[in-house]
């Protein structure tokens, strides 16, 4: 590539820091990074589906899943991503009072989301479903805990932006952070857009 | 791809409008509707069928999956190396996973 070509793709890039991809690196470990998340929830969602039938004689998660209220659950983190991309489009046309509304509402449905997610747990044990009581009880725990860890880091990540978006730190020029937020907030939603259908609506044989 | 084309191939992206993402969300509510009402199978007697239900749900699930990944993750804009990435960690995933699930009878029992 000729420097004239290469000085014109960083001009129009926006990107003062050019790499030889033209993405970022910061947006590519990301990518990378969510790559590797494939596997993490490949292994918990198939040591699920292998333990899932196993209760020792005991109450299965199946039997007591309340897919009325997941799915209502379901519902809430599929449209956080939807408030998600209205944030970042916001950031990056400079409009911050919106952005800033926007991550807000993103994160307290995450908030709901998670709040779901504990009532959920606290019933089940209530059922007699505790960790412990079976495998099928530790790979379901262990498979939407982790999940829940993840929505709960992006709640932090999403405040975290919003405070910087406040002081004044935030601004259009880095959009990008938002936008590697957002990957993160969406690849959480497509695993339990997953979670939701294999775990929770197909019933056993 | 000559160099010319590589220095412009992502000036002609059309992002979407914020409407856009809407009508988008509002797919994937529909999707998640249907997905749903297949959990009454006293109403939707055809969902008794394991494999119209299987059939239904995964078709849904793989539609939805995609929706998010192309259009709010900006795949579909985004240069191409990014969706190869990530699809490669999916597809070692789920052959990984497969061959692990193959190994222990699963799905055969």
């Amino acid at each position: 590539m000729s420097t004239a070509t290469a000085t014109a793709d960083a001009h129009h890039d926006h990107d003062p820091h050019a790499t030889n991809t033209g993405i970022s690196n910061n947006k590519l470990a990301m990518w990378l990074f969510l790559s590797t998340e494939c596997l993490l929830f490949g292994a918990l969602i198939s040591t699920y589906l292998l333990y899932k039938t196993r209760g020792n004689g005991g109450v299965l998660p199946t039997d007591i899943f309340d897919i009325p209220f997941t799915s209502v659950s379901s519902f809430v983190l599929l449209m956080s991503s939807l408030t998600m991309v209205l944030a970042l489009s916001a950031v990056a046309r400079g409009e911050m009072d919106r952005g800033k509304a926007w991550l807000l509402v993103t994160a307290m449905l995450g908030g709901v989301f998670i709040g779901g997610q504990v009532y959920e747990f606290t019933s089940f044990y209530r059922e007699g479903l505790g960790y412990t009581s079976n495998p099928a009880a530790s790979a379901f725990y262990t498979l939407t805990g982790f999940h829940g860890v993840h929505v709960s880091l992006g709640i932090l990540m999403l405040m975290s932006l919003w405070v910087s978006a406040q002081q004044g730190k935030l601004t259009q020029k880095n959009s990008e952070t938002v936008e590697i937020v957002g990957l993160y907030w969406h690849f959480v939603d497509i695993v339990w857009i997953f979670i939701f259908t294999v775990i929770y609506l197909i019933p056993p044989a | 791809m000559s160099e010319a084309t590589a220095g412009t191939e992502t000036h002609d992206v059309h992002h979407p409008s914020d409407w856009d993402y809407v009508k988008i969300a509002g797919i994937l509510g529909v999707l998640t509707t249907i997905e749903v009402l297949t959990y009454f199978e006293s109403v939707f007697t055809f969902f008794e069928t394991r494999w119209i239900l299987l059939t239904t749900l995964f078709v849904l699930m793989i539609v939805k999956f995609w929706l998010v990944a192309r259009m709010f993750m900006h795949l579909k804009q985004d240069k191409p190396i990014l969706s190869q990435s990530f699809a490669a960690g999916l597809a070692l995933a789920t052959t990984v996973y497969i061959v692990a699930l193959l190994a222990f009878n699963f799905f055969s029992a």
